[in-house]
């Protein structure tokens, strides 16, 4: 199990797979939408975060999904297990706890952003 | 085809275990990236991305094998240990058999764990020669203290015998594992 907090990268790979199982590229490409383009991952990073979670268990492989969606070609699957669920919210929890708290320690700050 | 095939050379740069599990996801991605985007940005965000994670993954997987061999060979050193404890002071075999049969176990587990379950598969199969000189080892120890050791007319024989199989039993799976790995490097051909 990962412990602290996780890096950005693997943050945003399992907060990619919330919405179930994807490939490596629709992972990509989700974590660059949901980062606006902030978080921009090549082939050698994502198998590498992807490495990270699937040794940490918070990712798992999914098998036997050869074809779908019209896919012409091998594809391994990957999907959050239970403790990459719990991870993930626990990190988005406390990344807002964390806006909270300098919002009201420090409220002239970030003014002008959106 | 050109850009793919110039993909699949720069990704033998990254490690070779690494490459062997992920290179053909990570030419598949590679192509869906230069689909949908071209080959400007489908190459610079490949090449940005090289640049950075191929010392990455260089650093984890020495790293990894760092600390797989020192688990692996601490256990090993440990267990050895505790056999020559039992060979030595045989009056406390009954605590010291559990206690070597537990740090072995334990050595194993942590060994296994500190690696995804493909890893730790093939890791296994690549100490074949550890566990072979394991057997040898404790063969060899048996003997060492059956011919120079002190006179035991109270060792039990049955754990003389057991630790004697054990030692053949190592060097077997290690010649089958050895074997094992020989074939299926000649059988099979990873695109990496």
């Amino acid at each position: 199990m990962a412990r602290g907090q996780l890096p950005v990268a693997s943050l945003h790979v399992l907060l990619a797979l919330l919405d179930g199982e994807k490939h490596g590229y629709a992972v990509m490409r989700d974590v660059e939408e949901l980062s606006e383009g902030a978080v921009r991952m090549g082939p050698g990073t994502l198998y590498g975060t992807i490495k990270r979670l699937l040794a940490d268990g918070l990712i798992e492989e999914v098998t036997e999904t050869t074809r779908r969606d019209g896919d012409d070609e091998r594809r391994r699957y990957y999907r959050l297990t239970a403790g990459g669920e719990r991870v993930a919210a626990t990190e988005v929890a406390r990344l807002r706890a964390l806006v909270t708290r300098v919002r009201r320690l420090r409220p002239d700050f970030g003014h002008g952003l959106a | 085809m050109v850009h793919e095939c110039c993909y699949r050379g720069l990704v033998l740069l990254y490690p070779r275990r690494f490459r062997r599990v992920y290179g053909s996801d990570m030419v598949q991605v590679f192509r869906d990236d230069l689909h949908e985007r071209g080959p400007v940005r489908g190459w610079s965000r490949a090449l940005s991305d090289l640049v950075l994670s191929v010392p990455v993954q260089h650093v984890e997987a020495a790293m990894s094998q760092r600390s797989t061999s020192r688990a692996a060979q601490g256990g090993l050193a440990a267990s050895g240990l505790a056999v020559l404890a039992v060979l030595a002071m045989g009056r406390y075999v009954v605590i010291a058999v559990p206690i070597t049969a537990i740090i072995a176990v334990t050595s194993l587990l942590y060994w296994r764990s500190r690696l995804p379950y493909r890893e730790a598969v093939s890791g296994a199969s690549a100490s074949w020669w550890a566990i072979l000189c394991a057997g040898a080892a404790l063969l060899a120890g048996i003997g060492l203290t059956a011919a120079f050791g002190p006179e035991m007319d109270w060792f039990p024989w049955n754990l003389a015998v057991f630790l004697y199989l054990s030692g053949w039993a190592l060097i077997i799976t290690g010649v089958v594992l050895g074997l094992w790995r020989l074939l299926r490097r000649f059988r099979h051909q990873p695109a990496f």
